[in-house]
């Protein structure tokens, strides 16, 4: 569970108004999408969740753990044991092929480099890259990288996954490849919290939608069960007639 | 107006009885437009009454009787099916009056009216992509044709939301 309480933070004391100010909590399991125009706190709000940004007040716990008042070194292994970051440019690093790429963060966690290994293979396997394993980044589509970097995000099992714009670099095809994936994942009980601009995206995938302006919350939706085909949904289409 | 003519359409293909046409309509519209069986039967009235259709030979079992296209109706079908359409008049819609209105009453929380509406148009997303998915499953590439235009005109829709919501914001921040 995600859960902020009473959380400001400005970047400049002078500020009239704090560059966010927010209280929410996301239940385990939940898919949340979060939009908004630019600058009105999106990226405050994942930094402050993943760490690396403090509240200037209030309190930010992830499972029960309160970010804000953690160590470097603390925070570090809160980063590599309970999230996965999933990023709009992918941040693969080129010099790795594909299976070393994923392996890393496994490794830095101290899982045994064979056991790494085995898993990257079955997590590549699962969102059909196995066959790109010893390939290098350069050599992949967009699609195909932010394949290899949400199996690199999930390699640790974090129980919180933050993705900020990731389909914001892709067409629209290989967008929704990359939506479908999140969506099988959120089905397996991953918490996703995802940054987008993408209406549509967010509400074909999401179950609820918090829309930050001027770094308050302005709207937060649960989406309803999509209803299934009803003569409702056409009839928008043809107004005006009979 | 499209009933009309979607009758009309199904007729060109072969004559038809009035079940037959309903079941046909739908099955056209994917399911998703569903027609009572009185208001076709009123809509093949008319047709008739105006001589662009007729009965096709005598009633068949269950003393069906079944309609087929005259030439004038086979002409007016033929252009209808050529011309473009007017686009919607989005200026006569409820609610733009609302906001036009809401915008001179003091006191009025135009910004909670423009987030509701924008929540109901998130939900109509989540409804279409779902049809759209059930359209493509059942090999209906036609119906998600239509269904992806009503996903972009409810996605210009948020956006236009958004814009209003914007023009709310600057209004209330104090002048710099």
């Amino acid at each position: 569970m995600i859960d902020l309480t009473d959380v400001t933070k400005s970047y400049e004391k002078t500020a009239p108004s704090p560059t966010l100010s927010v209280s929410l909590t996301v239940p385990t399991g939940q898919f949340v999408a979060v939009m908004g125009p630019s600058g009105s706190g999106k990226s405050t709000l994942l930094n402050l969740i993943a760490g690396l940004d403090r509240p200037t007040s209030g309190r930010v716990a992830v499972n029960g753990l309160a970010i804000g008042t953690l160590g470097e070194a603390a925070l570090a292994r809160y980063r590599r044991t309970q999230l996965g970051f999933i990023y709009q440019f992918f941040n693969l690093l080129n010099q790795l092929t594909v299976l070393d790429n994923v392996t890393l963060p496994a490794q830095l966690a101290g899982t045994r480099n064979g056991v790494a290994r085995r898993q990257a293979l079955a997590l590549l396997d699962q969102v059909g890259m196995s066959d790109k394993a010893q390939e290098y980044p350069a050599k992949l589509s967009g699609g195909q990288r932010q394949r290899v970097a949400i199996v690199r995000a999930l390699i640790n099992r974090p129980p919180v996954l933050l993705a900020d714009e990731p389909t914001g670099a892709l067409d629209s095809r290989s967008g929704e490849e990359v939506m479908g994936l999140l969506a099988g994942i959120h089905r397996q009980g991953q918490t996703i919290l995802l940054v987008t601009h993408d209406a549509r995206l967010a509400a074909t995938y999401a179950e609820r939608i918090i829309t930050l302006r001027d770094g308050r919350v302005a709207d937060d939706a649960l989406m309803q069960v999509a209803a299934p085909a009803s003569t409702a949904d056409l009839v928008h289409l043809h107004r005006g007639e009979e | 107006m499209s009933l009309k003519f979607g009758i009309l359409g199904l007729m060109a293909e072969e004559p038809l009885h009035g079940y037959e046409i309903k079941s046909r309509f739908e099955s056209l519209m994917g399911g998703a437009w569903e027609v009572n069986i009185g208001q076709i039967y009123a809509t093949l009235q008319r047709l008739e009454r105006d001589g662009l259709i007729a009965t096709a030979g005598e009633r068949g079992d269950r003393g069906k009787l079944a309609y087929q296209l005259t030439e004038q109706g086979a002409r007016e079908f033929t252009a209808w099916l050529s011309q473009p359409e007017a686009g919607q008049s989005l200026l006569h819609e409820d609610f733009s009056v609302k906001l036009l209105l809401l915008r001179r009453l003091a006191h009025a929380d135009l910004a909670a009216l423009l987030h509701r509406q924008r929540r109901m148009q998130l939900q109509h997303l989540r409804d279409l992509a779902a049809m759209d998915r059930q359209a493509r499953d059942a090999g209906r590439a036609d119906l998600a044709l239509i269904i992806k235009g009503a996903i972009l005109h409810t996605e210009a829709d948020i956006k236009w939301l958004d814009l209003c919501l914007d023009e709310v914001a600057d209004q209330q921040s104090p002048a710099p």
